[in-house]
């Protein structure tokens, strides 16, 4: 039940809720790279995360696509050359505020449904951790491959300096 | 709600401080077990095992002076920077250091619901508020850590490594 309200208010105010994290981000110290983008681009990305959570939040969804799926979002991040604890703090956000969300519209009120959002709440930090973990590891990854390439460029280039 | 009901739950969340505390040990050697085995956490193995013990050790037994507020936002950010530094020197992947932090809340978590019983709507609220606290105290510790490793990568990494975390970090 508990789980099926929270979709609705996913389904229903991902808008809202997009506004409050971008609104937040981009307020924030510690968040700089960010704002080399615009307003639009970080709304946008935030309400993929919201719109799609309830896809995500299937326990039929395996771990793999999850992984997959934020491991990507982790190497296009650092295309966009935004630093990995500023692509953490962006999903800890999205987190953070979906549930001060559901604090504020008093969600929870029998024992019954708090014993379920106990167990929810569970379900959206598991989900977030992983996409965290993920989104680093494809980071990395992607910090690997270029250092290599320069790594390899360079070789080239002094092997082209040996010759001339 | 009586005055009972809120004795009962404000007990709750010193009851799972008092548990963390006194059972830090169980849980770090679950923790460790755990860490050392997965796929994900495989740069740890290169540690040595007391060395991993110790440092899990002190996650959880400083974790209930973290948690009452005693210290200050800046301890915490200078505390997890200088982890981030260190895990860095020793060459372990960042990915593997999210992961621990993350491995170390998600035990405590469940040995929390494996030995205590919430039975009241206040005291489950109460449990909700408490997760709810440990998780964005586990938020703050992954970004200072992630912030520390990555200003130590900048000062100290190859040069090709440099490259790139200049162009980030301009």
């Amino acid at each position: 039940m508990i789980y099926l309200k929270i979709m609705e208010v996913l389904k229903q105010d991902a808008g809202i809720l997009s506004k409050r994290v971008v609104n937040d981000l981009l307020n924030r110290g510690i968040t700089e790279y960010h704002k080399k983008f615009s307003e639009d681009v970080i709304y946008e990305r935030v309400y993929d995360v919201y719109s799609t959570l309830n896809y995500w939040l299937d326990r039929a969804r395996p771990k793999e696509e999850i992984m997959k799926h934020f491991s990507d979002l982790g190497r296009k991040r650092f295309e966009d050359g935004i630093p990995l604890h500023e692509v953490i703090m962006f999903l800890m956000l999205i987190k953070r505020h979906l549930w001060l969300y559901l604090l504020e519209k008093h969600f929870f009120e029998s024992s019954y449904e708090l014993l379920k959002s106990l167990e929810m709440n569970n379900r959206v930090v598991l989900f977030f951790d992983r996409a965290i973990l993920a989104a680093s590891m494809g980071y990395e990854d992607e910090l690997m491959k270029y250092v290599e390439s320069c790594k390899e460029q360079s070789l080239v280039r002094k092997f082209f300096n040996k010759k001339k | 709600m009586s005055d009972t009901n809120h004795e009962g739950g404000s007990m709750i969340s010193e009851k799972i401080v008092q548990l963390i505390k006194e059972n830090a040990d169980t849980l770090t050697n679950r923790l460790c077990k755990d860490l050392l085995t997965r796929e994900e956490t495989k740069g740890y193995r290169k540690l040595d095992k007391d060395l991993v013990y110790e440092r899990v050790y002190d996650v959880y037994s400083r974790l209930d002076s973290w948690l009452a507020g005693d210290k200050k936002k800046g301890e915490l950010r200078e505390h997890y920077k200088k982890i981030g530094m260190t895990r860095y020197h020793e060459g372990i992947p960042l990915s593997d250091v999210v992961m621990a932090l993350m491995l170390i809340k998600r035990h405590l978590w469940l040995y929390v619901q494996e030995t205590q019983f919430f039975d009241s709507s206040f005291q489950l609220m109460q449990a909700l508020e408490f997760n709810n606290r440990v998780v964005l105290f586990f938020d703050r510790a992954i970004y200072f850590t992630c912030l520390g490793y990555q200003e130590e990568e900048e000062k100290c990494g190859d040069k090709s490594r440099q490259g790139f975390m200049s162009r980030v970090f301009k």
